[in-house]
């Protein structure tokens, strides 16, 4: 159990995080150059800070709704690193997603399961 | 309550929307699809039949003429084109029933598989979902791109069931669910008839069942693993009509299929797709719906599942159930896809290009193979990650509609009409140049009647060689036309495709080169009963330029009496060719010629006077199994490697441009740059684009210099000459063998490279002088490297048996006005250039051969390399006229004011007509100048023949340059050969070579005049001459060959493509037989007892060569460069006869394949009636119980 101040600590940090992490998609827009090692590092801080946060899952959907909000403005700009900036975050973001789930399924195990079993 | 109220009724939404969508998409009247790689199989009552000849697979694409081979689609073009063309629709009722098939059995098979995986109680939820599969960005890429009419994409529709009962038999095993994945399996064979699909779907499942471990799904038992060999072994035995063929292929090049035959690397970069395109559902989402017409927002509809699925994905609190972990499973091998699908694109993408080196990875490498399953993965698992709450919700279920319009344009119509790749935005199908929807001429169907009734075709040769893009593909501008020609279904004979070539790895294409040669055309008649031709279609819909290259040939082979024209109209010309130059497809010839060296010098060969047609010609490493006693003559074409010359077309290449992007030396991108390029350069492997890399890097290096003024920068000049150091010693690593004509252009585009640097970045003198340092350094290399031996025109070869050679020359080098001919001298050298053997003074020639002259005949010692050097007089002036005309670009006469194009912006210029302005030849432009004030410039203009018919500037060679170079007394340092005399005029001379459509040339001289300064310069002695380019040919008789091959007589029946029946009578001797189709193992030769050639009964033919001998498959070679040849000795015939059946092996294997195939197809159907009768006889006597 984390302590009210170890929360708002990891709270604090996710946000900072998610923070870069936007603000890394516009930074690209202009530098022009995909920074992947950093965009993977930052991503990876991000999910890490969210993951300690998020036995509720509220804070990834923020994050998500703040990519699908922001999605639109990066289409529309319609400059192809901005875009493929955007893609990348969605794609890290999808991957994390998954690889979390998969994390859960199998070191989370529920009481039981039948496998090989159709339901 | 009010949706399940009404659930019956709205349940209907979705299929009435897809009828809409058909309804508004309706294919023009009389129009058909053709783009890029597919054709509508148009005529598919009459060719239908030739869909399951395996044999056309190996041919369809090529040179050699043939129909298409679909043989594992057969089931496809039997439902969705047969048999609507036998129900009365037309070509474009056709179309509109494949559209709406395709979309409605996709609906189909998505509802059905979401109601297998996830229960059958949300219908409605369910139907508007389908949708969804049926009516997104990836379907209408399919159906703005190439492959929606074909059989290509097909799997798209079954994939979801396909994978759905896959799943459930792995869950729980039973017989009923394997019966129904082995008929669904069966069915997705359609969709195989690209192998690499094969190879995705299964490397999907077992991906897919490695995930449902990993999600504990399933569990590894002994059970487990029963079922899953049972599935494997029934799966084998279903697709086994595609399976056994196709592995004959595989076996015959398993790299084609499954690694490539090309560069790999550069495939996939250009396969790769970015990730927002994978979400889209296209490869490159700028060229398809919506960006590309300008709804770049309509983006966020066709993103709303990925951003839905994220969403879903984060708000679980727990996996908990079957349809988690089953999207979870599906998501696992969806990025793994995505991963394969963007290949080289960020992020990491040289990371994931990793992946292709895992064998059987390389055959997912273009974009279809692997996006095919992205919506099924996306939709799948979004749906299983549905919140219970919105499952019931209305809202829901309009937001689900509302996602369905991300592909607008199927709901708006136009698919094709106004929205396809093949034209930009703001045209449609009438008004772009060209189209997917095309309708083929009236004046086409007059011709297929004629052709089609005359016994006498075997095949047609269609011209002139026209492409535009790729060689695959005819480009028919007037009719709008793009791909493969469909008009070729329309003729009941094979047809030879006029762009592409059976020798295309041999890097030789005779329709290409009957345009491009300037030598008589005769050669290309002699070279068509090869390939069993009969007739030529001759097309006019081609673009201008390609008739202007090939008309007049064709004019002179009529004028010959070698063709006789039939028909004629706007569009066709059809020709027979002369009786006397054509062969049955099944030969016995009694000359054999052995060409040692590239096959391109056939034309050359053919042109000679030993011709006769009932020969063959081999290929010196296919020539291993003729008697060497049989071999009448052997040639060695030779190859030029005259001393480096810097051509004007290398100083103005196109290649040539500023860098793209740049950075201050100064600053830490520029040193990361540099880092980059040095791992670029580390990572190449291939020597000749290491050094173009490297020649990047050089024009960098020259760019920086002169953009951030760097010539005080000590470590700025040294990056700049380090690189041409480097350039330098690159070029200098190449071995000598090695050093083709590649090599050549190499180190011409080098020194061009240079001087562009010194004319264009030399703005400041130091700067200047560095430039012109780095060019002298390199010129003097260029000049050590340079064969000293070698002088004028120089040719080397070797032969490989000691005898007595001729050495022939095409007499087109001569000119039979000048009575010693124009060849001043030719030498023959050996021993490295140390022992002169003989030079022949060429007062009196030898024998004219053809269109070749014999020089003489001389001895050769196998294994040493033999120099030719041939020095040629002065070829006389071709500039008409004393005077240079003044260019008007404003003319005023009696029929009014004429406007010009502007040549050279405003400067005034001058300019003479070159007199026997030939395409494609070689001319040299000459002349002295005293360049006193100011810029002067020559060029070269060519009138060009092509759709627009403007003129082109072909290249323009500023003056300037050499100006600079006078007065900076750095004049011995050029290399464009300047020769200052001391009375201060110099000599220039460049080479170039005319464009291969131009019809007229002239010469430009102009000045440059500014404010207050006039160009002055004095030019004398200026020519444009003709260089002369021979081609030599070296030739050995074979003395101990003085007669004729006997030839037994050859009758035969062909059965189908396949297979062929001959009656061999008068057998004396060992004879050659050759089978004018391409090489393949695969065909037979087996010995019958009886005759066989009124045999006629269908199921017989089928099986009948089971048990025969075979005859001579150790003596099978390739003959005439591409097609069969045996060398059959006569002790298999008896009495001087012998019969043959020649099949085609893979044909057989389709035959036994369809047997199993459908044998275990069958057996799973009967089970399936008989379970489903059964649990209803048992249902039915329950309840009466």
């Amino acid at each position: 159990m984390l302590t009210k101040t170890k929360i708002q600590v990891e709270k604090f940090n996710f946000v900072i995080f998610s923070f870069l992490t936007i603000f890394l998609i516009a930074l690209s827009v202009f530098v022009r150059t995909p920074l992947e090692v950093v965009q993977l590092v930052l991503f990876i801080l991000w999910y890490l800070s969210g993951r300690k946060i998020d036995s509720e899952g509220k804070a990834l959907i923020v994050f998500g709704v703040i990519f699908v909000l922001f999605m639109p403005f990066f289409l529309m700009i319609g400059r192809d690193f901005a875009s493929a900036n955007f893609s990348v975050i969605v794609f890290y973001f999808l991957i994390f997603l998954v690889i979390e789930r998969t994390r859960e399924l199998i070191f989370d195990k529920p009481e039981s399961e039948n496998a090989n079993k159709d339901k | 309550m009010g949706l399940k109220r009404y659930q019956k009724l709205l349940i209907l939404i979705p299929v009435l929307l897809l009828a809409w969508v058909t309804l508004v998409n309706t294919f023009p009247e009389g129009y058909i699809y053709t783009s890029g790689d597919f054709a509508q199989p148009v005529n598919i009552k009459n060719i239908f039949h030739h869909i399951y000849y395996t044999w056309n697979n190996r041919i369809g694409a090529g040179g050699e003429g043939g129909f298409f081979s679909w043989y594992p689609t057969l089931p496809y073009y039997l439902f969705l084109y047969l048999l609507p063309s036998m129900a009365g629709l037309t070509d474009s009722q056709i179309l509109s029933f494949v559209f709406s098939m395709f979309l409605f059995l996709s609906y189909v098979s998505f509802f059905w598989m979401l109601r297998i995986l996830f229960g059958k109680d949300k219908p409605l939820l369910q139907s508007f979902f389908s949708l969804l599969y049926a009516l997104n960005l990836t379907t209408l890429y399919f159906f703005t791109y190439t492959w929606g009419f074909s059989h290509q994409v097909f799997l798209y529709i079954p994939l979801p069931l396909l994978i759905a009962y896959f799943y459930k038999y792995l869950r729980s095993p039973n017989l009923k669910s394997l019966a129904v994945y082995l008929i669904l399996l069966g069915v997705s064979m359609v969709g195989f008839g690209n192998s690499a699909f094969f190879f995705a779907l299964v490397i999907f499942m077992g991906l897919f069942t490695l995930a449902l471990l990993l999600t504990g799904l399933v569990k590894v038992t002994k059970k487990f693993i029963a079922s899953l060999l049972a599935l494997g072994i029934t799966s084998l035995l279903v697709i086994c009509v595609w399976l056994m063929p196709t592995l004959v292929f595989v076996n015959e090049g398993i790299t084609s299929l499954v690694s490539g035959v090309f560069d790999l690397k550069s495939w996939l970069d250009s396969q790769s797709a970015d990730l927002l395109s994978i979400y889209m559902g296209m490869q490159r989402y700028p060229d398809f719906f919506p960006v590309k017409y300008g709804f770049k927002i309509w983006y966020v509809v066709g993103f709303l599942p990925i951003a839905m699925l994220l969403i879903f994905l984060t708000s679980q609190r727990k996996i908990k159930d079957e349809s988690h972990k089953l999207s979870i499973s599906i998501l696992l091998v969806g990025v793994i896809f995505m991963l394969l699908l963007k290949k080289s694109q960020p992020p990491f993408g040289d990371l994931s290009m990793l992946l292709f080196k895992i064998p059987f990875i390389p055959a997912l490498r273009s974009y279809e193979k692997v996006a095919i399953f992205m919506p099924f993965v996306f939709l799948t698992s979004l749906y299983g990650f549905i919140p219970e709450r919105l499952k019931n919700s209305a809202i829901f279920l309009i937001f689900i509609l509302f996602i369905s319009t991300a592909p607008l344009p199927f709901y708006i119509g136009g698919i094709q009409k106004v929205y396809s790749i093949n034209f930009a935005k703001k045209e449609d199908y009438l008004t772009a140049d060209f189209s997917g929807l095309v309708k083929v001429p009236d004046a086409y169907k007059d011709v297929y009647d004629i052709v089609n009734s005359d016994p006498t075709v075997t095949k047609l040769q269609a011209l002139p060689h026209s492409p535009l893009n790729t060689i695959a593909w005819v480009n028919y501008p007037k009719w709008k036309l793009i791909g493969v020609n469909p008009t070729e279904n329309y003729f009941n004979r094979p047809t030879i495709a006029q762009n592409s070539s059976m020798y295309v790895l041999e890097d030789f294409n005779p329709t290409q080169s009957l345009n491009t040669l300037n030598i008589p055309p005769i050669w290309y008649v002699r070279m068509l009963p090869y390939f069993n031709v009969s007739d030529i279609i001759y097309h006019f819909d081609v673009e201008d330029g390609f008739i202007v290259q090939s008309g007049s040939k064709m004019e002179e082979l009529e004028r010959q009496n070698l063709i006789h024209s039939y028909f004629e109209n706007d569009f066709i010309k059809m020709y027979k060719i002369d009786s006397a130059h054509t062969l049955p497809v099944f030969y016995a010839p009694e000359r054999t010629k052995v060409i040692n060296g590239k096959i391109a010098a056939l034309p050359y060969i053919f042109s000679l006077d030993d011709y006769s047609v009932n020969q063959q010609f081999v290929l010196g490493k296919s020539a291993g199994v003729l008697n060497e006693t049989d071999i009448d003559y052997i040639y060695y074409p030779v190859e030029e490697i005259s001393p480096m010359d810097l051509s004007i077309e290398g100083f103005w290449s196109t290649d040539w441009k500023s860098p793209a992007a740049d950075y201050n030396p100064y600053t830490i991108q520029y040193r990361l740059r540099v880092i980059k390029e040095e791992l670029s350069l580390a990572k190449e492997k291939n020597p000749i684009r290491k050094i173009q890399l490297k020649l990047i890097h050089l024009n960098k290096r020259a760019y920086e210099l002169s953009k951030y003024n760097l010539i005080d920068s000590h470590e700025s000049v040294a990056a700049y000459t380090s690189s041409l150091d480097e350039t330098i010693e690159m070029l200098s690593g190449i071995p000598t063998e090695a050093r083709g004509r590649m090599y050549k252009g190499l180190v011409t585009t080098t020194q061009s490279y240079l001087l562009r640097h010194y004319s264009e970045y030399g703005t400041d003198p130091k700067l200047r002088e560095l430039f012109a340092n780095s060019l002298k350094k390199f010129q003097e290399w260029a000049s050590e490297i340079s064969d000293k031996n070698c002088s004028d025109f120089c040719y080397r070869f070797t032969v490989n048996k000691p005898d007595k050679y001729d050495i022939l020359i095409d007499n087109k080098s001569f000119d039979k006005n000048v009575p010693n001919h124009t060849i001043d001298k030719l030498t023959v050298v050996t021993n490295n250039g140390n022992e002169v053997v003989r030079t022949v003074e060429l007062n009196s020639l030898g024998q004219v051969n053809g269109n070749f002259i014999q020089i003489g005949s001389f001895e050769f010692e196998p294994g040493t390399p033999v120099r030719l050097n041939i020095k040629f007089h002065e070829t006389p002036n071709l500039l008409i006229g004393e005077e240079w005309l003044e260019y008007k670009t404003f003319e005023e006469d009696t029929s009014g004011i004429k406007l010009r194009p502007q040549l050279f912006g405003a400067q005034p210029s001058k300019y003479k007509r070159i007199d026997s302005w030939i395409s494609n030849t070689r001319y040299a432009v000459s002349f002295d100048y005293k360049l006193n004030s100011g810029k002067a410039a020559i060029a070269l203009v060519e009138d060009i023949v092509g759709k627009s018919k403007e003129k082109k500037i072909l290249d323009i060679e500023q003056i300037p340059t050499v100006r600079k170079i006078l007065f900076d007394a750095v004049i011995d340092r050029d290399v464009s050969v300047i020769s200052p005399n001391n009375d201060g005029w110099s000599t220039y001379k460049k080479t170039f070579t005319s464009s291969e459509d131009t019809v007229n040339g002239y010469l430009f001289i102009y000045g440059f005049s500014g404010k207050n300064n006039f160009s002055d310069i004095e030019i004398k002695n200026i020519k444009v001459q003709k260089v002369p380019d021979p081609k030599i040919i070296i030739r050995k008789f074979n003395a101990s060959n003085q007669a004729k091959i006997h030839t037994p007589k050859i009758e035969f029946i062909s059965i189908n493509p396949t297979k062929y029946k001959l009656n061999i009578t008068d057998i004396q001797s060992p004879f050659y037989l050759v089978f004018s189709e391409s090489f393949s193992k695969e065909w037979q030769l087996y010995r019958h007892e009886e005759n066989i050639l009124s045999k006629t009964s269908i199921l017989g033919e089928l099986f009948e060569t089971v048990g025969l001998d075979k005859v001579a498959s150790d003596k099978h070679y390739i003959a005439n460069g591409f097609s069969n040849g045996w060398l059959i000795s006569d002790e298999y015939a008896k009495d001087g006869k012998l019969e043959l059946i020649v099949e085609f092996n893979a044909q057989r294997l389709f035959y036994i394949g369809i047997v199993i195939s459908t044998a275990i197809i069958g057996l799973s159907a009967l089970y399936l009636i008989w379970v489903t009768v059964f649990n209803k006889l048992r249902k039915n006597n329950a309840d009466k119980n």
